[in-house]
């Protein structure tokens, strides 16, 4: 109800929309309802009553008002389509604006595949309703107060067989609900079913292909495909029943107002030819309405469901803000100086004993290169996104140049920043600009400096259009390592007193990644610069090495020094450039 | 009239050639069910004459009976009507559910060939299409059709009958009648079609509009990550605005239009009511004397009047679903006819107890015509060999072990295994001899064990285990929620890259191939599961021909033979130690990788 009452309101700017496109509804209602007696005018007071100008003046108000309901259908038309497509174009883009204020942590609740059904099944769901609403459904009480009102009105004897039919009828439909809803339910699970392999057979085709499974995925599937096809038929077997079944009850009906009405007539004087024509006329207008609102009501109801999902975007509050005497931070007035000050964080807010990050102090000066080591669920990522002020932590402080990250503003805060994200994430448009995102002004020159340190720059020259060479949806025209190296060259090309990448080599190869260290070097050698890696060749030039272990800094220092005191760093090591047992034979192999 | 209403063909002809070609391929899929069919479509006769009866029985009740006061026959003419009623009912329900059986089943056969034909295309049709490309062919395109044969068919067919029976009924009523009838029909007809025409491009601008809006929200959506960590949170807000309204403004349009139909016609029919009344009445009045009509004929008429904007709209609604629908089976069908590019030849030989002697001879490949990616590549690999794969990225390591698992056919040259040319035996027993443990571990959503058993789907239990332990996955296995048994999520998020690649290398060695093909990670391991999957390797390779891709200094050091690959040909070849005393490329190669340690 509550959700119900907040989307209602959100039509406040439609107010005069939809009160014109109320009026309408009336005034055509009305109009069709009053049709019918004038069918029976014509009929009893006109061709049985042999007057001509009762005919004529009958067919003409007839010809008046159904010219009515064509103004007013189509007025009503006009509102309903055009109450619904605002209505849904605003909340669409208030659940976007809000999307856009989202930290990491709200992301992380509400994962993007979840975002993006609300954002399209939800709202539309949402919109269909609406439409119905304005168009059908409110017309449907009036069609029936209206029909009913003339039908008695005619012959309140007769009336009494609705007594029977109307009950009958919106059991019926009732019925018909309540069986097919949980039916259809049922039919959406046993159907992802089928897409999910579906989809893992797209996905996997090289494991199914290369371990020869078709045979076997195509028994699966056969089952999959079985049991939704068996469902699917039991619904449509119930649902093939509906309509003959409305048409057969309004059928019974119109036979039983000729038989109760030609009793009546030929024994009384109750009722007349007129009125048995005009109330069969009738009959379909009082249980269209029941129809109309049995197969609509269902919809409001999925709509007041998709309702909740779209407020709880909207109401999501961003839980990383500016303070309100947040200061700007000045560009190329940073010098990069990152203090991390007994700093714990944990993504619940909590800090307990499985934090994700426990009491991490360090200090980074600029110009300095900081590795991050460590296994996975160390918390290297984590412990890089609160530079970015990423997520916020849960205690401890994080100052930039001596000053709480906390007290700048977000914006001002990553721009210092340049951030080349485990998974790099392009977007559609030229290769320029996906590289110059973080600075829209960034020239030619240094669009191609960037890309040249990122050692990117010769397979963008093999694109037919270089620089303006498209990317197309996530990237899918470049490899793995393509999309890192691009990546990179849109964090260098933000010329940032802070660089972070987050393990952003690991599809490029070894000899690339030495060149783009290289080029980092040079580059980057007034910034401060964090790497996070798993590959330990990428750290052994760093300035500092911070080996983390389950969340808490396990050991720090240069390669140098970590080798002789930190056994977790040996281990890593030898793992990766020994072979086992034999690392001091290929040290020695490599000195000679 | 009813000659000009859309039929089969018209629809055809409105939507292009190829969709008859579509609605030919249907028809075809549909031909197992002939006797249901025709059951439908007899049912579907019945129901339209049954239809039209009803209102012409009241008319002669109410003449015959009712005014002439005659309640036995009216009783009568009642019971008559109560039968038609029933011919009705039961026609009804038959046709649906007939129709709804035979769509089910058409539909689930459909799927079945679309799935197996999907087993059957090769890797270069999935290069070419992207998985949301194919899963909406397979999933939207589907509803689709759904849509269309178990709702829009019958629907369709329904109407056609009723609206010829009921003009039919209509003249059999009354002929003068049925004319001043047919003057608003026309118009209705005109206004229809008029408003379809227009409505077409319409909805194909608002599916453009949609999808570009679609698109828009998807990838800045999923990219919000990045577009946080670079503070552009306003920048994409201008265009989401804009591609919001647009969507919003076409929908409008389209919309407007398609319901105002909707009220026309209603309306419309409503006028139609009135000039068939004004006419019956006058006509009833006896001013033209050669005509007769009654209270009854009128009653009729209004009756026939009012029901034959119906099918009117229902056509009028279900045209546009009808088109994309079959642009839909269209899509469908260009997948199932869609030639495999890699195909066993008629006479091929399995392949079967190898020793694992590979020979590439002088071979050739280019993704795209005219851009070699391997040139004249010749290797030997003798039985037990181990082959390392070593270069650049795009150098074409990637490229030579497609060429083995026939993922693609080669352009010139040869493979050989045990001397049998791969083009020459069948594609699935040359398979089922490979290994292939890829970089991108691919699970499916079943449980651990039978994502191992996947390897050999005849394994025991006990086997599987044996080949988890080999593969050192069995400690972290046994210490999942459910084990063994622990369902794996779609992507697999409930375990760790190093632990899928553990659950990958159990698979191969439990189908104990001849031939094993691996392609290194490069990373995302932490050390601990580092060092299990370099032991498990060890153990998976042991006595099997191996080819390759290596990243890591130990493998390379350990190979019988390194390939070096530059630009799609091999410039190099040796032992670690031979290819290190030349100068050349391996030697360069291997200093700047791991000149790192020099520096202790």
């Amino acid at each position: 109800m509550e959700t119900l009452k907040r989307l209602i309101l959100k039509l406040k700017p439609y107010r005069m929309d939809v009160m014109l496109a109320f009026m309408a509804l009336v005034v055509g209602t009305a109009a069709e309802v009053l049709i019918a007696p004038q069918i029976q005018r014509v009929v009893d007071d006109g061709i049985i009553a042999n007057d001509m100008s009762v005919i004529t003046r009958s067919s003409l108000i007839m010809l008046g008002l159904s010219l009515i309901g064509m103004v007013a259908g189509y007025t009503n038309a006009y509102y309903g389509v055009k109450i619904s497509e605002y209505f849904i174009a605003d909340l669409r883009e208030e659940a976007y604006r809000k999307i856009q204020t989202f930290s990491f942590k709200n992301l992380d609740t509400l994962q993007t595949g979840e975002l993006l059904v609300r954002m399209t099944s939800d709202l539309n769901a949402i919109k269909t309703a609406v439409m119905m609403t304005v168009r059908m459904l409110l017309r449907a009480p009036f069609m029936l107060i209206g029909a009913l009102a003339v039908l008695i009105f005619i012959s309140p004897r007769m009336s009494i067989l609705l007594l029977v039919i109307l009950p009958l009828t919106s059991g019926f439909v009732y019925w018909f609900g309540a069986k097919t809803q949980p039916l259809y339910k049922k039919v959406q699970e046993r159907l992802d079913v089928v897409n999910t392999i579906l989809q893992e057979n797209i996905a996997g085709v090289r494991v199914v292909k290369a371990f020869v499974r078709a045979d076997h995925e195509n028994d699966r599937f056969a089952v999959a495909n079985e049991n939704y096809a068996s469902k699917q038929i039991e619904v449509n077997m119930i649902t093939a029943v509906m309509f003959p079944t409305m048409m057969t009850i309004i059928n019974f009906a119109t036979a039983g107002v000729l038989w109760l009405g030609g009793t009546l007539a030929v024994n009384t004087d109750f009722v007349t030819t007129g009125e048995i024509v005009s109330f069969v006329n009738l009959l379909m207008m009082v249980i269209f309405p029941v129809l109309m609102l049995g197969f609509g009501l269902p919809m409001v109801y999925a709509a007041i469901a998709s309702g909740e999902r779209i407020f709880e975007v909207i109401d999501m509050n961003a839980d990383v803000v500016d303070r309100p005497d947040a200061v700007t931070l000045k560009r190329d007035a940073v010098e990069g100086h990152v203090v991390f000050d007994d700093v714990s964080f944990d993504y619940d807010g909590e800090v307990e004993k499985d934090a994700v990050l426990k009491h991490i102090s360090f200090e980074a000066h600029p110009g300095e290169t900081v590795a991050i080591l460590g296994a996975t669920g160390s918390g290297k990522s984590s412990l890089i996104s609160l530079i970015a002020r990423l997520y916020d932590v849960t205690e401890g402080e994080i100052r930039l140049d001596g000053r709480n990250i906390q007290d700048v503003t977000q914006a001002s805060l990553r721009q210092q920043i340049g951030f080349a994200l485990q998974e790099a994430i392009l977007f559609t448009g030229s290769i320029r600009d996906n590289i110059r995102y973080g600075r829209p002004d960034a020239s030619d020159e240094e669009v191609i400096a960037a890309a040249k340190a990122a050692q990117a720059h010769d397979f963008i020259m093999t694109k037919e259009d270089g620089y303006d060479g498209k990317v197309e949806q996530r990237g899918k025209n470049f490899s793995g390592g393509q999309k890192q190296r691009l990546a990179i060259a849109r964090a260098l090309c933000v010329k940032p007193a802070i660089l972070i990448l987050d393990d952003s080599t690991s599809a490029v190869d070894v000899e690339t990644e030495t060149l783009i260290q290289g080029a980092l070097a040079e580059l980057m050698h007034d910034s401060t610069v964090f790497i996070v890696a798993q590959r330990i060749s990428t750290v052994l030039t760093a300035d500092k090495i911070l080996v983390l272990d389950q969340g808490k800094i396990a050991a720090t220092g240069n390669h140098a020094e970590l080798l002789e005191s930190s056994p977790i760093y040996k281990e890593i090591f030898d793992s990766q450039l020994g072979s086992g047992v034999r690392v001091s034979a290929d040290q020695e192999v490599l000195h000679g | 009239m009813g000659r000009r209403m859309a039929t089969v063909d018209d629809v055809a002809g409105v939507a292009g050639r190829s969709t008859s070609g579509a609605i030919r391929r249907l028809l075809e899929y549909m031909r197992p069910y002939r006797a249901q069919l025709i059951l439908v479509f007899v049912s579907v006769v019945v129901y339209s004459v049954c239809y039209v009866l009803g209102p012409y029985l009241l008319g002669v009740a109410i003449d015959e009976y009712i005014i002439e006061e005659d309640l036995v026959g009216l009783a009568q003419i009642i019971g008559w009507m109560a039968l038609v009623y029933v011919g009705l009912w039961v026609s009804g329900i038959t046709s649906g559910r007939v129709m709804a059986w035979v769509a089910q089943r058409t539909l689930q056969r459909m799927r079945k060939d679309l799935f197996a034909q999907m087993q059957k295309l090769s890797l270069n049709y999935y290069d070419q299409n992207s998985t949301g490309d194919l899963m909406s062919r397979l999933t939207n395109d589907m509803d689709a059709l759904n849509q269309l044969l178990s709702v829009n068919l019958v629907a369709f067919m329904r109407s056609f009958g009723t609206l010829v029976g009921m003009i039919i009924g209509m003249f059999a009523t009354s002929v003068s009648l049925s004319f001043a009838a047919l003057i608003v029909l026309p118009i209705m007809f005109g206004i229809m079609f008029t408003v379809m025409k227009g409505l077409g491009p319409r909805f194909r601008q608002l599916q453009q509009d949609l999808g570009a809006l679609n698109g828009l929200m998807e990838e800045n959506i999923s990219g919000q990550r990045v577009v946080i960590a670079y503070g552009q949170e306003g920048s994409s807000m201008d265009d989401f605005v804009k591609a919001n309204q647009t969507a919003r403004d076409t929908a409008v349009r389209a919309n407007l239009l398609a319901n105002v139909l909707g009220a026309i016609i209603m309306v419309l029919g409503n006028v139609n009511v009135t000039v068939v009344v004004a006419a019956g009445a006058f006509l009833a009045l006896g001013s033209l004397s050669f005509v007769t009509v009654t209270i009854g004929t009128i009653t009729t008429m209004v009756d026939y009047t009012r029901r034959v904007s119906f099918p009117l709209m229902e056509i009028g609604n279900t045209f546009n679903t009808i088109i994309s629908a079959l642009a839909g089976a269209e899509r469908i069908f260009d997948v199932i006819d869609t030639e495999p590019a890699v195909q066993d030849l008629p006479k091929s030989e399995p392949l079967d107890h190898i020793t694992g002697r590979v020979v590439f001879e002088d071979v050739d490949f280019s993704y795209v015509p005219g851009q070699k990616i391997l040139k004249n590549i010749n290797l030997t690999a003798t039985p037990g060999e181990m082959i390392a794969l070593v270069g650049p990225t795009g150098a074409g390591k990637t490229t030579i072990i497609n060429m083995l698992t026939r993922f693609y056919d080669i352009e010139a040259g040869s493979i050989r295994i045990d001397g049998a040319d791969i083009r020459e035996v069948q594609q699935d027993t040359l398979r089922q001899q490979l290994g292939i443990v890829l970089q991108d571990t691919y699970l499916f959503s079943e449980t651990v064990m039978e994502n191992i058993r996947y390897g050999r789907l005849s394994a025991t239990d006990e086997e599987v285990m044996e080949a988890a332990k080999l593969a050192n996955a069995h400690w972290f296995i046994t210490r999942l929620p459910q084990g063994y048994n622990t369902e794996l999520s779609e992507r697999a998020e409930n375990i760790s890259q190093g632990q899928r690649q553990l659950l990958a290398i159990a698979r191969a060695i439990l189908a104990d191939p001849r031939i094993l093909i691996l392609d290194e990670a490069t990373s995302s391991v932490d050390t601990r599961t580092e060092v299990q999957i370099q032991e498990a390797l060890l153990n998976l390779m042991h006595g099997r021909t191996s080819f390759v891709i290596a990243h890591r200094l130990s493998t390379i050091r350990t190979a019988d033979q390194i390939l070096v690959l530059k630009d799609g040909e091999i410039i190099e070849r040796g032992t670690h130690d031979k290819l290190l005393e030349t100068d050349g490329f391996y030697h360069h190669l291997y200093e700047s990788q791991f000149k790192g340690t020099a520096v202790v």
